[in-house]
């Protein structure tokens, strides 16, 4: 089993990703709003605010996409990602990792 | 990186002459310049009060910490200094300034920027710190208290 984690910058892309998760056979996901570390650092910490210039990439308004899955299913959730985001071809759109999970608790059998 | 690495005794001057927030930058900026001819002081005026306007560099707890990322500098120029009156320097928390740290660094070295600044802010907070500053007497120490501050707190 694996947790794979999805950092959106494009939010756009958002409603088409969750669809083709679904069309693939993922049958949940969790979605958080999230925030760049760059955008509060430079915008909510004065000290730093002469560096909005360098964090302009950074969003102020993300998605973070968690879903535990087997691990087959990474390849096609990257697949889905990168036909709807392009996002192996260009940086900043979106993130994607994968990492073991040990344990599950809560899950349908 | 460390704070006491970039401690140049000939930028660091106590007591400051300046009064008004401006003239105290210039005062520490004048330091820099003097020993520093590379350092382009219009430039420097220039960049320290552009970026002034985009936000107060008084961060609270009466510290200010004035800084500029410019194109033609190559390396980190920094200086220090305690005013002989706290000075007004629009600080969010409204309190006077009597710490005010100047920082210039090469336009290509964002990172040592940031890593400085976070630095600077962060251990400012220490209460302790700010107090042992405020008591040094010459630039010496000045040099000590960082140094052994650091030297306790991080490896």
């Amino acid at each position: 089993m694996k947790l794979i984690i999805i950092f959106l910058n494009k939010i756009e892309y958002l409603d088409d990703l969750l669809s083709a998760f679904l069309e693939i056979g993922v049958p949940g996901a969790t979605v958080l709003d999230s925030v760049g570390m760059g955008h509060i650092v430079s915008h909510d910490i004065p000290i730093f605010a002469g560096l909005r210039d360098f964090f302009a990439g950074s969003s102020p308004t993300n998605k973070t996409i968690l879903i535990a899955t087997q691990k087959d299913m990474i390849s096609k959730i990257d697949e889905v990602l990168k036909d709807i985001t392009g996002y192996h071809q260009k940086t900043g759109i979106a993130k994607m990792i994968s990492v073991p999970v040990d344990n599950l608790f809560g899950f349908e059998k | 990186m460390r704070i006491s690495q970039y401690l140049d005794k000939d930028c660091l001057k106590i007591p400051l002459q300046k009064h008004k927030k401006y003239e105290v930058i210039e005062e520490l900026l004048d330091l820099i310049a003097q020993k520093y001819p590379e350092v382009d002081k219009k430039e420097s005026i220039q960049t320290l009060m552009d970026r002034e306007k985009i936000e107060t560099t008084a961060i609270g707890n009466y510290v200010a910490i004035p800084h500029a990322r410019m194109k033609s500098i190559q390396k980190v120029y920094f200086a220090f200094g305690i005013p002989e009156k706290s000075v007004d320097f629009e600080a969010l928390d409204k309190k006077p300034v009597n710490l005010v740290f100047l920082l210039l660094c090469p336009e290509k070295k964002v990172n040592t920027q940031i890593g400085l600044l976070a630095r600077l802010s962060r251990i400012l907070h220490d209460k302790k710190l700010r107090k042992k500053l405020t008591k040094c007497k010459n630039s010496q120490n000045v040099i000590d208290v960082f140094t052994e501050y650091e030297n306790k707190h991080f490896s």
